[in-house]
């Protein structure tokens, strides 16, 4: 949608110094906007960039020193740079309805609540007693299992499966392929092999959790697995049962965790980390990509840890820069006994 | 379901001490058991827990002393409360009867109480056995056979030419029987070697979301009797995965590898193509096998690449060192005058 200078300016929080009439058509990066489109640069080295760009009207930070190098430039000045821009691109272009109506084909069950302004894809399934909040979206071939309960505003992505029970908060964006709520890996060594042990446990999921394609979140073996608001999980992640996940932590692609850990508030873990049964990471702990966390740790929060097992990065730098220098610390080894033995 | 803890008693094969005509209606952790809910207490360590309890049933270990309840007592109490779960509290239906939506092809053979929910999709010449219930939004292609019992939840996709065992579980999102990653190289691209081999699942496995196992290139991709996967768990062509292993999430196998029975392989662990896994052996989580290795039955390794966990530990403790051991070092040239 076409807005001016001065209408992102205020819906930003923005101080414009510039044209405020000047009509703002769309988003880009400097290198391929034209000179309708909005720009952002959030450090002084993306200064030359924005120099060069086409684009008319670029949001900076407060403290940016321009030096008048974008002088003819419209500019819009924010302390977020990158979250003013987030909000103005989402203002000008919102997201696109998944699906619209409930669609001829959808199976819904007579006993489900759908609340108003629902919209169910072609294909998708809704089973007994489900619940489904106003606005939310379901997109085709989703399967909401038995007795599932989802929040208003919520956005299922096509081939979302929700297990029986599932609970959704609002504002819960899913992406296709995830599944929510599958039953844990708990077995149980018998006589004759692995018994099932059986996962009745439930799964909660906070307000504006995002879910990426293809997730598995298990439910809990006895009492809950816990996605608390504002969590972020990326693609491929594995959540296992009884996992409690804190408000508005992150976690990148490919990452596991074993069951029953508990993951502090604000935390940021990166991809392919493995986390450990029963582990304890306090509130605002980061994790760098390919950390291995063993079962049982307990993690504090405000120290970037890294490696297998997972260590004080400035610690994993050391000894990494020794173990590049392994054969030449060997080297040295040897001519210290080649020395010893020629006295 | 209802029982008195007699009838359960003897469905586990445990001792009752205490009264034996109580009710119990469910089962539940400690914490949250109601009086009419079954819990147990494999460990000295949770009987605290087990005697603030609300429940007025337990399930303990052959030593442990529990004053106020009921015991049933049991060797192996948390295989005793599972199945008593089972009694108490039985799978709820993932289909039932064939729904009005599904696609079936009129080739197929379909057993007498299988359920098949909607929009499945049903290829033809397929079979499925007695009991089994197939989810919604499954497809099950040409000439696959399913034994009887299985659960197919919701969203599982069956290549053609597949076989699954009896009781079989599969979970959401998960793929058995695609077109392994074989390929070969010519100057203008890879050539596709074409995967015409097939996957036999065994009774009583377990396959997680979102979990794959690719069709062999040319002979089958076999999955052992009693093994359980995991969830994003990778099974590459020509894999044989022996009896009651069990594969954690994330972990992944490339081609041809031989897994023995009864091994068990940790989250997020790596084997490459061509590798023999003895039976009984463990790999811990994250662990990396190169490609052509031999595993030793029995053996517990970690690391990447694999190495007995004595030596993985030892390493590890000694590469949190080597800042110190450099150290020695450049003390020992100095005094040798060597810089």
């Amino acid at each position: 949608m076409l807005r001016t200078a001065g209408e992102l300016a205020e819906h930003t929080g923005a101080r414009l110094e510039g044209d405020a009439s000047l009509r703002i058509t769309g988003c880009a990066t400097p290198e391929s906007a034209g000179p309708g489109d909005l720009i952002y640069i959030d450090s002084p080295k993306h200064l030359k960039s924005a120099i060069g760009s086409k684009a008319a009207c670029v949001v900076v930070g407060d403290d940016l020193e321009l030096g008048g190098k974008l002088n003819g430039k419209t500019i819009l000045r924010v302390k977020n740079p990158k979250l003013a821009y987030a909000r103005a691109a989402g203002w000008m272009f919102p997201s696109r309805a998944i699906v619209r109506g409930v669609h001829s084909t959808a199976v819904v069950s007579k006993t489900a609540r759908i609340g108003k302004d629902v919209a169910i894809g072609a294909y998708a399934v809704i089973e007994d007693d489900v619940e489904v909040g106003a606005n939310t979206q379901i997109g085709g071939h989703c399967y909401v299992g038995q007795s599932v309960r989802i929040g208003s505003d919520c956005k299922l992505y096509p081939r979302v499966t929700l297990y029986p029970e599932a609970h959704l908060g609002s504002r819960v964006v899913v992406h296709s392929g995830a599944v929510i709520g599958s039953e844990g890996f708990g077995f149980v060594l018998g006589e004759g092999g692995y018994e099932r042990f059986p996962q009745l446990g439930t799964i909660e999921i906070g307000d504006d959790v995002e879910i990426g394609a293809n997730t598995t979140i298990d439910r809990g073996a006895l009492g809950p697995t816990r996605i608390d608001r504002g969590v972020k999980l990326d693609n491929l992640v594995h959540i296992g049962h009884n996992c409690e996940i804190g408000q508005n932590t992150t976690i990148s692609a490919q990452t596991g965790l074993a069951g029953s850990s508990i993951i502090g508030k604000n935390s940021i873990i990166g991809g392919q980390v493995g986390i450990g049964g029963h582990c304890r990471l306090e509130d605002g702990s980061i994790l760098g990509s390919r950390a291995g966390v063993l079962p049982g740790k307990i993690l504090r929060g405000g120290v970037p840890m890294w490696g297998v097992p997972a260590q004080p990065l400035d610690d994993y730098k050391e000894i990494n820069a020794w173990y590049n220098r392994l054969p030449e610390l060997a080297e040295r080894l040897r001519k210290l006994e080649a020395a010893a033995n020629s006295k | 379901m209802e029982f008195t803890v007699k009838e359960l008693a003897e469905v586990i094969g445990a001792q009752v001490e205490g009264d034996a005509q109580i009710r119990v209606a469910g089962c539940a952790s400690l914490a949250s058991a109601t009086p009419a809910d079954l819990v147990y207490v494999d460990s000295a360590k949770n009987l605290d827990a087990a005697a603030r309890s609300r429940a007025a049933c337990a399930i303990v270990g052959p030593d442990l002393h529990l004053a106020g309840k009921t015991l049933l007592r049991s060797k192996n109490p948390r295989l005793a409360f599972a199945k008593a779960i089972g009694h108490l509290m039985p799978d709820e239906s993932i289909a039932q009867g064939i729904h009005p939506t599904a696609v079936i092809a009129p080739t197929a053979k379909l057993a007498e109480g299988a359920g098949i929910g909607p929009y499945a999709v049903i290829e033809e010449n397929v079979e499925i056995c007695a009991g089994t219930q197939i989810g919604a939004h499954c497809f099950v292609g040409r000439r696959t056979r399913i034994g009887a019992g299985c659960r197919i939840y919701p969203r599982v996709t069956i290549y053609a030419g597949v076989s699954v065992g009896a009781n079989v579980i599969v979970h959401s999102g998960a793929v058995i029987g695609s077109d392994g990653f074989g390929f070969v190289p010519t100057p203008s691209g890879y050539e596709k070697f074409p995967q015409r081999g097939g996957v036999i699942v065994g009774d009583n496995v377990e396959i997680g979301a979102n979990t794959t196992i690719d069709r062999g290139a040319l002979d089958n991709t076999r999955i052992g009797r009693g093994v359980k996967l995991d969830n994003l768990v990778q099974i590459a062509h020509n894999n044989d995965v022996g009896e009651n292993t069990v594969i954690a999430a994330q972990a992944g196998l490339a081609g041809s590898s031989a897994i023995g029975k009864n091994v068990v392989i940790g989250g997020q662990v790596g084997i490459s193509d061509h590798c023999n896994i003895g039976d009984g052996a463990i790999l811990v989580s994250q662990s990396g096998v190169a490609a052509g290795k031999v595993i030793r039955p029995g053996a517990m390794m970690f690391g990447s690449p694999v190495r007995p966990m004595d030596k993985a530990v030892e390493i590890i403790m000694q590469m949190g060192r080597l800042p110190e051991l450099a150290k020695r070092v450049r003390r020992l040239e100095q005094a040798a005058n060597l810089e």
